[in-house]
C-alpha cells in the first residue's frame, strides 16, 4: 500500500449543507489592476466544474478590467444545456501565495461562487471527510 | 460632513465596521471606498465590451504575428499597448484609473477552446447578467 505524508498549511471545516456538508477554501481575489476584492471569500470546491473560479455576476464586474476577448469566453456543457461564461484574468491569494487565475460568470443568470478543476489543479488539497476538514498542503 | 443613516441593517453594519478595522481603514474611508465601488458598477456598458472586441478582431492576427505570447490591452475601443507580462499590464491599468472595463488577451494563446468544457451541476440562478 502506498502512503503519502502531506505537510498541511491550513484546514477549514466543511460548511453545512442540507444533506451533507461540503468542502470550502478561503481565497482573497485581486483584479488585474491588483485591487483587492472587498471580501475574503470562502468558496465551495466543485470538481464537476471544469473551469477556474466561478463568481456571481455582481462579483465579476470587479474583474472586468482584465476581460478576455469574447472568442475566448467559454461555453460549458451542463445538465440543463450549454451555458456561456464571461471570462476575465485576475489573481488569487491562498495561504500567502499569489497565483494568476481566470474568473468566470454566466452571461445569463446570476452565477455561483465555485472553485473548479482548472484552479484546484494548481493546489494540493486534502479532503478529510470523516473529520469534515478541507486542508491545503 | 456628518451623515446620519436610519434603518440600516445592524448585522451588515457590524460586518462592515469589522472589515474596515481589519483593513486598517477608518469607518468613513471604508464607506467612501464602498461608494466608489458601487458608482463604478454603473459605468460599464455592453457597448464597452463590444467596441473593445471589434478592435481586437481587426488587429489580433497582425499583432499575433509580431507579438505572440505578449499581452494586448484594449480599452474604450483604443489600443493601450502590447506588454510582456501581466505585471506590466497591471501597471498600465493603475496608470489609467478612469478605465473600468478592458480587454486583455495573450496574443496567439487566448482564443476559442477546441472542445466544450463541462459543468456537471449547472444549477445557477435565473436573473440575467
Amino acid at each position: 500500500m502506498v502512503g503519502r505524508v502531506y505537510r498541511v498549511k491550513k484546514c477549514l471545516s466543511y460548511e453545512a449543507g442540507v444533506l451533507s456538508s461540503y468542502p470550502i477554501l478561503e481565497v482573497k481575489l485581486y483584479n488585474l489592476r491588483m485591487e483587492e476584492f472587498p471580501q475574503v471569500l470562502k468558496i465551495p470546491i466543485d470538481t464537476g466544474f471544469e473551469g477556474s473560479i466561478m463568481l456571481l455576476d455582481e462579483d465579476y464586474e470587479f474583474f472586468m478590467i482584465g476581460e478576455l476577448p469574447r472568442e475566448a469566453w467559454r461555453t460549458y456543457r451542463t445538465l440543463v444545456g450549454p451555458i456561456t461564461m464571461r471570462v476575465a484574468r485576475g489573481f488569487v491569494e491562498i495561504n500567502g501565495e499569489i497565483l494568476e487565475t481566470f474568473v468566470e460568470s454566466p452571461l445569463a443568470g446570476r452565477g455561483k461562487r465555485l472553485l473548479g478543476r482548472e484552479f484546484l489543479n494548481k493546489l494540493t488539497v486534502v479532503l478529510d471527510g470523516p473529520d469534515s476538514l478541507c486542508c491545503t498542503a | 460632513m456628518t451623515l446620519v443613516i436610519k434603518k440600516i441593517d445592524e448585522k451588515k453594519l457590524r460586518e462592515f465596521k469589522a472589515e474596515a478595522i481589519r483593513r486598517g481603514l477608518t469607518f468613513s474611508k471604508a464607506f467612501e471606498k464602498a461608494i466608489d465601488l458601487w458608482l463604478k458598477r454603473g459605468q460599464t456598458t455592453v457597448e464597452a465590451v463590444d467596441i473593445n472586441n471589434k478592435l481586437y478582431e481587426e488587429i489580433k492576427d497582425e499583432l499575433a504575428k509580431k507579438y505572440r505570447g505578449k499581452y494586448v490591452v484594449i480599452a474604450e475601443g483604443k489600443l493601450l499597448g502590447v506588454y510582456d507580462s501581466l505585471k506590466e499590464v497591471s501597471k498600465v491599468l493603475k496608470e489609467n484609473p478612469g478605465i473600468h472595463r478592458a480587454l486583455v488577451a495573450k496574443l496567439g494563446v487566448d482564443g476559442p477552446l477546441r472542445g466544450e468544457p463541462e459543468w456537471w451541476g449547472g444549477s445557477i440562478g435565473s436573473r440575467n447578467a
